[in-house]
C-alpha cells in the first residue's frame, strides 16, 4: 500500500513538471504573437487614406462632381431633376449622376451635359451611406469630399452655384 | 393593448372600455461618453402632422435624403435656429432636436448608426450595437384615452412613490391629486405604482366620471 502511495506522489510530481513545459511553451507562443502583432503595421502599410476612383479622373484639369442616387429614394429623383435642369456651363467641372439601375439614368437623359452612369461595383467602390450624396473628385481622381444632399438649394451650394434670394440656406 | 418599448421591453396596458387615442409615442435619453441626446417615437409621419396642425410646417427648411431604405427628413426652423432630425421607418419614426441650422445628415447618421434599428408594428426598437458603448436611459411612454385623461408610464423606481399607503384597486396601488391652477380651474391626476411601473393619469375634465372609472381599473405593466 505504502508503495503505491509512493509511486503516485512520484507520477504526480513528474506530471507537474511536464505541466510546467508546457505552460511555458504556451506562453513562449503568446510572446511570439505578440510581438509579431506589435510588427505587424510597419510592416504592411494601410490602404490609402485617401479613396482614388480612376473612372472620375480627368485630362482637362477640371473637378467631377458625382452625385450618387438610388431607385427608390423620391428625394434622389428631384435631386437628379434639379442637376438636369441646371443650364450647361454654370458649373466648373463634368457633371456624372452614378447609380445602379437604369431607371435613374432615365432622369438625367434630357441633359446632355450630365453624363449617367449605371454601375453597380463602381457604386460599391465609391461607397456612400446616404442617397443623394454628392461626392466631388479632383482632376487625378483622388475624393476631395462626400457630402449627402438633402435639398435643392444645398446642390446649389456644393456645387458652388449662386443662391437664389428666397432660399433661407446659408 | 401590447407595445414595445424602444429599448426592447413589452408594455401592456388595458383602459377598459375607452379607447387609446393613438399608438405609443416614447421618450429616451441615449447616454454615452460623449453625453446624453433625447430621442422621441411615434408613428411615421406624426412630427410633421403635428407641426403642421402647430402651424409651423411652412417656415421650415426641410431635406430629405434615403439611409438603409429608411428615409432621413430634418425640419430646419429658422425661428428659434433648431432643426428636428427625423429618421422614418415603415412603421415609425424615432426623431431627435439638434441645436443650430445646416446641420449635417452625416452628423444624424453617425448618432443613429449606434443602434440597430428594427421597426414593426407593434414598436420601433432601437438596440445598442455591440460597442457602441451606448445605453438607453429615462424611458417614458405617452399615450390618451380619447376623451378622459391622458397618460404617462415610467419604468417603477424612476419616480418617487408617494407617502402613504395608497388605495388597492386592480392596477396596483392608487394615489390622488387634486391641484387649482392660478386660473382656479382644478387639475385632477392619479399616480398608479405597481412592480414595473409608476403611471401618472390627468383628467382633461376633474369632475368627469369615467376618469374615477378608469383610474379604479387602468392596467399596464412593463416587462
Amino acid at each position: 500500500m505504502q508503495n503505491v502511495v509512493n509511486s503516485l506522489a512520484v507520477f504526480a510530481f513528474l506530471g507537474m513538471v511536464i505541466a510546467l513545459f508546457a505552460i511555458s511553451a504556451l506562453l513562449r507562443i503568446v510572446r511570439e504573437l505578440q510581438q509579431a502583432v506589435l510588427a505587424a503595421p510597419a510592416a504592411a502599410p494601410g490602404p490609402d487614406a485617401v479613396r482614388r476612383v480612376t473612372r472620375f479622373a480627368s485630362a482637362d484639369g477640371l473637378p467631377t462632381f458625382v452625385l450618387v442616387v438610388s431607385e427608390q429614394c423620391p428625394s434622389c429623383r428631384d435631386r437628379a431633376v434639379h442637376l438636369a435642369g441646371m443650364p450647361p456651363g454654370r458649373i466648373d467641372g463634368h457633371l456624372v449622376v452614378l447609380s445602379a439601375s437604369r431607371a435613374c439614368a432615365a432622369w438625367v437623359e434630357p441633359a446632355p451635359h450630365v453624363e449617367a452612369v449605371v454601375d453597380a461595383d463602381l457604386l460599391g467602390s465609391v461607397a456612400v451611406g446616404a442617397t443623394p450624396s454628392l461626392v466631388k473628385y479632383a482632376p487625378d481622381g483622388a475624393e476631395e469630399w462626400r457630402r449627402v444632399v438633402g435639398s435643392d438649394p444645398d446642390l446649389d451650394r456644393l456645387l458652388g452655384m449662386d443662391l437664389p434670394e428666397s432660399s433661407n440656406v446659408r | 393593448m401590447l407595445a414595445r418599448t424602444p429599448d426592447g421591453r413589452t408594455l401592456t396596458a388595458d383602459g377598459g372600455p375607452q379607447p387609446f387615442t393613438m399608438g405609443w409615442s416614447y421618450l429616451f435619453w441615449a447616454r454615452s461618453d460623449k453625453g446624453a441626446q433625447r430621442f422621441h417615437t411615434g408613428a411615421a409621419g406624426a412630427r410633421e402632422l403635428i407641426a403642421r396642425h402647430l402651424g409651423e410646417y411652412d417656415r421650415f427648411t426641410v431635406r430629405e435624403v434615403s439611409w438603409n431604405g429608411a428615409r432621413l427628413v430634418s425640419h430646419e426652423d429658422p425661428e428659434n435656429a433648431g432643426t428636428t432630425m427625423l429618421w422614418i421607418g415603415p412603421h415609425h419614426e424615432v426623431y431627435t432636436f439638434v441645436q443650430g441650422t445646416n446641420v449635417p445628415f452625416e452628423l444624424f447618421i453617425g448618432e443613429l448608426a449606434a443602434f440597430d434599428i428594427r421597426d414593426a408594428p407593434e414598436g420601433v426598437v432601437l438596440a445598442p450595437r455591440l460597442g457602441a458603448r451606448v445605453r438607453l436611459d429615462g424611458l417614458l411612454a405617452v399615450n390618451s384615452l380619447e376623451g378622459v385623461c391622458s397618460i404617462q408610464v415610467n419604468p417603477a423606481g424612476a419616480l418617487p412613490t408617494p407617502g402613504g399607503a395608497g388605495k388597492r384597486v386592480r392596477g396596483g396601488a392608487l394615489w390622488k391629486r387634486d391641484e387649482r391652477a392660478d386660473d382656479g380651474r382644478l387639475l385632477r391626476s392619479a399616480i398608479l405604482v405597481n412592480t414595473s411601473t409608476t403611471t401618472i393619469l390627468t383628467a382633461r375634465d376633474a369632475d368627469d366620471p369615467r376618469f374615477a372609472a378608469v383610474a379604479d381599473s387602468f392596467t399596464c405593466g412593463l416587462s
